[in-house]
C-alpha cells in the first residue's frame, strides 16, 4: 500500500465511485462528477486517479460484461474496498472535526 | 450511421498503449466518441484525437518487450537472402537501380566533399578557432565597405598593448622577381610575415624550420617552388635572390620548404620577415598592409577586443582623413574561406557562395530524380510478386512485416548503389573534378565526424525516400482482391508518369540548355576578332630602359614587319572612362597607345586616317574611335566630332571597325589616343607568316643579356584569350556532363517503365502476334504513351531551358543573338533516340517471346 493521503480530486472520485456502485467506471465517474459538482474532467485524468487509487488499495476492479455500445469492448468496474471506506469516513471525520472548532461567532456575518 | 473515428489515432493509441489497459482506456474513448457523434462528427474526431493525445502518458505505455535476438536475426537474414534473390531474379530491374541510384550518390559524393572542403578551408590549422583577421570598415559614399586592408602599425601596437592577444602577424602581400643564380627569373608572390606567423599558420613543412624567418634575409618558398628553381638540389641553405617593385634587390638564404595546404583560400608564395617592408617605408597609421592576423588568448572572445579596437580606430582617423576607417572588424579564421567575397582586396581567395550553391542544388536535383527513378521501378517490379504478397497476408503475415521485408530488400539496393557510387566518385567523379577545375579536392572528409554525417544522411534520405514509399505502396494491398485477380495495378501510373513527365522535362532542360550553350560557345570562338590576331605578338616591357633597349633590339630583326610600343594592350587592358560629348555622359574603354599601334596589330580602317607621328596634334588631341563608339555618340560623320574624356578635349581623326577587348566585353565602345614613350608597358609587334614563337625566343635571349633578374614575358596575341577560353571549356564540359546524367537517368526510368509495362501487357501482344499483328504495329502500341510523355516534356523542357541558360549566359558572357534551331533540333534527335532505343530493346523481347510459351501457363 502506497501513502494513505487522500488528495482532493481523489477523494471526489473516490466518493462518485461509491455513488455508482455497482457500475462505476471511468466515463460514468466523469459524468457523474461533472453532474454533482459542475467540474468538467477529462477522461485521461479520470483513469490516471482512478488506477492511482486502485494502487494506493482504496479501490479495486474488474472487467464487466462486453457491451455493444463500445464495440464489445468490456468496461473496468471500480468497487470500494475496506481501505477506501475507511479513508472515507476518515476523511469526513476529520472535517466534521474541523467545522466543529470553529467559533460560533466566527460563522455569525450579521454582525459585522 | 454508425461513425469510426480517425483511423490513425485509433492506430497510435493502439502502438502505444499498454496491452492490460488497451481494452477499457480505447473502450472509453469509442464511448465517448459515439456520444458525441451523434450531435457532430467532426467534433467527435477532434475529440477523440485530444483524448487520444491525453492518453499518452508514460504510464499507459507499452513496457518495452524483451527482443528474442535470435529470432529476429534469422527473420531479418531470411529478408535479406529474399532481398538478394528478388535482387538476382529482377536483374534488369536492380541494374537499372543500382546505376541510376550510383550515379547520383557519386555526384552529392563529389559535390559534397568540394562543398566541405571549400567550408573548412582551415581544417589544418591547430588554433583556427582563436585565428581572427582584422578588416576595416570604410564608409564610401553612403555605402560601408570592408576591406582587408589595415594600418601596418596596428598588428604590432595591439600586440604590446592588449594581454589577450598572444601572437600576431602582418601578411603584405607583393610581387617580387625570383631568381637562383644564373637561371631563369619569375614572377613570385611573397608574403611578409612577422616571426609569429608559425604560431597562427601552422603550414605542413617539407625541411627546415620556420621559426627563423623573423631574421632578415632568409625565405621559405614551397615545394613547387623549390623544384623550380633548384631541381634536385637541397634547397635548404641554397640563395634566391629577389627583386622587388622599388628596385631593390637582395639576397635570401632559403630556410623551410613548406606545402601550400591544397584545400587553403590563402596563398602566400614565398615568405620572408617583415622587416623588408620597414626598411622599405616605416609602419604607420597611414600606410596599410594586406591583412592583419591575431591569436587570442585561450580565455577570451573576440568580443572583448571590441573597446580597444575603437580606440585604435582613433588613432588611424586622425592620422588619415582621407580614408577614415569606421569601425576595425573581427573575422574568424575559419569562415574567411567563405565570405572572402564580402571583403574587398581580401588576402582569402574562395569559390564564389552562388558556385557552391548551384552544385549542391543540382547534385540533390540529381539525386532526387534518381530516387523517384527507383521508385519508379520498383513499384513496377513489385507487379510480379502480387501474390507472394497475398498469401503472406492470409497466413498472418502483418502489414508491419511486409513493409520490414521490403524495407530490407530496398535496402541491399540501396547499399549496393551506395558502394557503388563511392566507387565511381573515387575512380571518375573525383579525379574528372580534379581535370575540370585548378582545385584540389581530397577523397576525405576534413574530419571523421562530418564523413559519418553525410553518409548517414545520405542513407537515411535515399532510404526514407526510395525505400518507405514503395514498400508502404506493396503492403497496402488487399489479399483478396489479389487472389481473385482484380487487384487494380496499374492505378498509380498518374502518378509514375507524371515523375516520368518530370524527369524527361528536367533532361530535356538540360539537354537544351547545353546545346545552346555550346553553340554559344563555338560562336563566341569563332568570332571576328576585328583585328588580325595571327602572328601578333607582345612583349612586356614596363620601363624605359627596357622598352627602349628592345625596340632597338627589334628593329634590326628580320623577322618582324611593324612595331609599336602601347601603355594598354587590346586583349590585356580595360580602362572604362566617361566621355562626355553633346552635354551627355557615356562609358567607353580607353586605349592609350603609341604611333604604328594599330597598323601593327591590323585593325580595319573605316573612314578617315591613322595617327601620324609626323602631325603634332596627334600626340595632344587626336584620337580614333570605333564603329560602336560613333554609333553610341549618334554620329553620322564622326571626323572632326569631339569629345571630352578626364578633362581633356579630342578631336576623332579616324573611324576603325568593332573589335573583340575580351569575350566578356564583346565589341564595348572604344577610343584610341597617343600616349608618350615613356609610360609604355609593352612592345607589340606583327611578324611574318609562322614566326611568331621564333621571335619571341629572340627577344628573350637579347632580354636576359641585359636584366637577368626581371622575368622575361611575351605571349602570341592569340593567347589572350586562353584563360577566357579555358574557363569556357570547362562550363561546357561540366554543362554536357550534368546533360549526360540526365539523359541517362531518365532514360533508365524509361527503360524500366517500359520493361514492367511489357511484362504487363505479355499475354496480350501475345494473343496480338497469334492473329497477325506485325512489330510495327506492336511497336506503336506500345511507344503510344510514352511518345505522348515525350512531346509533353520536349514542350515545355525547350522553352525552360533556353530561359534558363540565356539568363546564365547574360549574367557572365555576352550574349550571342538567338542563332537558329539548330539546338532544339539536335535535342529532338536525343529525344527520338531515348524513346526508340529503350522501346526498341524491349521489343526484341516480345520478337524472341513464343506465344505458345506465355499462354500456356494457367
Amino acid at each position: 500500500m502506497k501513502g494513505t493521503y487522500l488528495g482532493e480530486l481523489e477523494e471526489l472520485v473516490l466518493l462518485t465511485v461509491g455513488i455508482l456502485y455497482p457500475e462505476a467506471y471511468g466515463v460514468g465517474v466523469m459524468d457523474e462528477i461533472e453532474k454533482q459538482t459542475n467540474r468538467s474532467l477529462n477522461i485521461s485524468a479520470v483513469h490516471a486517479v482512478l488506477t492511482r487509487l486502485e494502487e494506493k488499495g482504496f479501490l479495486k476492479s474488474k472487467m464487466s460484461e462486453p457491451t455493444e455500445e463500445r464495440g464489445g469492448r468490456r468496461k473496468r468496474i471500480f468497487l470500494l474496498t475496506a481501505a477506501g471506506k475507511r479513508a472515507l469516513e476518515e476523511a469526513n471525520e476529520m472535517r466534521n472535526t474541523l467545522f466543529k472548532q470553529i467559533p460560533r461567532i466566527a460563522l455569525q456575518f450579521q454582525h459585522i | 450511421m454508425k461513425h469510426t473515428p480517425p483511423k490513425w489515432a485509433d492506430k497510435f493509441l493502439t502502438w502505444y498503449c499498454r496491452a492490460d489497459l488497451l481494452e477499457e482506456i480505447q473502450g472509453d474513448a469509442y464511448e465517448l466518441y459515439e456520444r458525441t457523434a451523434k450531435k457532430s462528427k467532426r467534433k467527435a474526431d477532434l475529440l477523440f484525437i485530444w483524448n487520444v493525445l491525453r492518453f499518452f502518458r508514460l504510464r499507459n505505455m507499452q513496457r518495452k518487450t524483451p527482443v528474442f535476438a535470435s529470432s529476429y536475426i534469422t527473420l531479418v537474414n531470411s529478408y535479406l537472402l529474399a532481398g538478394i534473390r528478388n535482387a538476382n531474379r529482377h536483374r534488369l530491374n536492380s541494374t537499372i537501380n543500382v546505376i541510376g541510384l550510383a550515379v547520383a550518390i557519386g555526384i552529392v559524393l563529389t559535390s559534397a566533399l568540394f562543398i566541405e572542403n571549400q567550408f573548412n578551408s582551415f581544417s589544418y590549422q591547430k588554433n583556427a578557432d582563436r585565428v581572427f583577421q582584422i578588416t576595416s570598415l570604410v564608409k564610401t559614399g553612403d555605402e560601408l565597405q570592408e576591406w582587408g586592408d589595415t594600418p601596418s602599425l596596428l598588428g604590432s601596437t595591439l600586440r604590446e598593448a592588449e594581454t589577450s592577444i598572444v601572437g600576431m602577424t602582418r601578411v603584405h602581400s607583393d610581387m617580387v622577381s625570383a631568381r637562383f643564380k644564373n637561371g631563369d627569373a619569375f614572377y613570385e608572390q611573397v608574403s611578409l610575415v612577422d616571426p609569429e606567423f608559425a604560431q597562427l599558420f601552422t603550414l605542413a613543412l617539407v625541411s627546415g624550420d620556420l621559426a627563423q624567418i623573423k631574421s632578415k634575409n632568409t625565405v621559405a618558398l614551397n615545394q613547387q617552388q623549390a623544384e623550380k628553381y633548384f631541381g634536385d638540389q637541397n634547397p635548404i641553405g641554397q640563395t634566391l635572390s629577389l627583386k622587388f617593385g622599388s628596385g631593390m634587390k637582395d639576397e635570401f638564404i632559403v630556410i623551410a620548404v613548406f606545402n601550400e595546404p591544397i584545400n587553403s583560400s590563402i596563398y602566400f608564395g614565398l615568405i620572408i620577415s617583415f622587416l623588408h617592408l620597414q626598411t622599405a617605408e616605416a609602419p604607420a597609421w597611414q600606410k596599410n598592409t594586406t591583412a592583419t592576423f591575431i591569436l587570442l588568448g585561450d580565455q577570451y572572445a573576440a568580443s572583448d577586443l571590441t573597446l580597444s579596437l575603437a580606440k585604435y580606430k582613433d588613432m588611424q582617423n586622425l592620422s588619415s582623413p582621407n580614408w577614415k576607417v569606421d569601425q576595425f572588424n573581427l573575422r574568424p579564421l575559419t569562415e574567411l574561406a567563405t565570405n572572402s567575397k564580402q571583403i574587398n582586396n581580401s588576402i582569402s581567395h574562395g569559390a564564389h557562395p552562388a558556385g557552391l550553391i548551384a552544385l549542391g542544388v543540382i547534385s540533390i536535383l540529381l539525386l532526387v530524380v534518381s530516387c523517384l527513378n527507383y521508385v519508379n521501378v520498383a513499384i513496377s517490379t513489385v507487379s510480379v510478386r502480387l501474390r507472394e504478397i497475398a498469401i503472406r497476408k492470409v497466413i498472418g503475415g502483418s502489414k508491419r512485416e511486409i513493409v520490414q521485408q521490403f524495407l530490407t530488400e530496398n535496402l541491399v539496393i540501396c547499399t549496393l548503389a551506395t558502394v557503388a557510387g563511392v566507387l565511381l566518385a573515387y575512380a571518375f567523379f573525383l579525379p574528372a573534378f580534379r581535370n575540370l577545375t585548378p582545385i584540389e579536392v581530397p577523397f576525405q572528409f576534413s574530419s571523421w565526424m562530418s564523413g559519418v554525417v553525410f553518409f548517414f544522411g545520405l542513407i537515411v534520405f535515399v532510404g526514407i525516400v526510395s525505400g518507405l514509399y514503395p514498400a508502404l505502396y506493396v503492403a497496402a494491398f488487399a489479399p483478396a482482391q489479389i487472389l481473385k485477380g482484380k487487384q487494380q495495378f496499374g492505378h498509380h501510373s498518374l502518378l509514375s508518369k507524371g515523375l516520368l513527365t518530370l524527369q524527361f522535362i528536367l533532361a530535356i532542360t538540360t539537354v537544351v540548355s547545353s546545346f545552346i550553350f555550346v553553340q554559344n560557345a563555338l560562336n563566341l570562338k569563332n568570332r571576328d576578332w576585328g583585328y588580325v590576331h595571327q602572328d601578333v605578338i607582345a612583349l612586356f616591357a614596363t620601363t624605359p630602359a627596357q622598352y627602349a633597349y628592345l625596340n632597338h633590339k627589334l628593329q634590326a630583326n628580320t623577322k618582324i614587319k611593324s612595331l609599336a610600343g602601347t601603355t594598354d594592350h587590346v586583349g590585356m587592358d580595360y580602362n572604362w572612362r566617361t566621355i562626355t560629348a553633346q552635354h551627355t555622359n557615356y562609358d567607353a574603354m580607353h586605349y592609350r597607345t603609341g604611333f604604328n599601334y594599330l597598323e601593327t596589330i591590323n585593325t580595319k580602317l573605316i573612314v578617315g586616317r591613322y595617327f601620324d607621328s609626323q602631325i603634332e596634334s596627334d600626340k595632344i588631341e587626336s584620337a580614333i574611335v570605333t564603329q560602336s563608339f560613333a554609333d553610341l555618340l549618334s554620329w553620322d560623320a564622326p571626323l572632326n566630332q569631339t569629345f571630352v574624356a578626364d578633362s581633356n578635349k579630342y578631336v576623332v581623326v579616324g573611324v576603325v571597325q568593332d573589335f573583340l577587348h575580351d569575350a566578356y566585353h564583346s565589341s564595348a565602345p572604344a577610343f584610341f589616343t597617343i600616349t608618350p614613350k615613356e609610360t609604355f608597358n609593352y612592345i607589340c609587334a606583327s611578324v611574318k607568316t609562322g614566326s611568331s614563337e621564333a621571335t619571341i625566343q629572340d627577344a628573350k635571349n637579347d632580354w636576359n643579356a641585359i636584366t637577368p633578374d626581371d622575368p622575361f614575358e611575351g605571349f602570341q596575341q592569340e593567347e589572350v584569350f586562353r584563360g577566357f577560353n579555358e574557363d569556357l571549356s570547362i562550363n561546357t564540359q561540366l554543362l554536357i556532363f550534368v546533360a549526360c546524367v540526365a539523359v541517362l537517368l531518365s532514360g533508365l526510368g524509361l527503360y524500366g517503365l517500359v520493361s514492367f509495362n511489357i511484362t504487363r501487357r505479355l499475354k496480350e501482344f501475345s494473343i496480338r502476334k497469334i492473329f497477325g499483328a506485325n512489330m510495327i504495329h506492336i511497336f506503336r502500341l506500345m511507344s503510344k504513351e510514352y511518345v505522348r510523355i515525350a512531346v509533353v516534356s520536349f514542350l515545355i523542357g525547350c522553352p525552360a531551358g533556353y530561359l534558363l541558360i540565356n539568363m546564365f549566359i547574360n549574367e557572365i558572357y555576352v550574349a550571342v543573338p538567338f542563332s537558329g534551331l539548330a539546338p532544339f533540333f539536335y535535342t529532338l534527335i536525343v529525344l527520338i533516340a531515348i524513346v526508340t532505343s529503350t522501346v526498341g530493346i524491349q521489343m526484341k523481347r516480345i520478337t524472341q517471346e513464343n506465344p505458345t510459351e506465355t499462354l500456356k501457363i494457367e
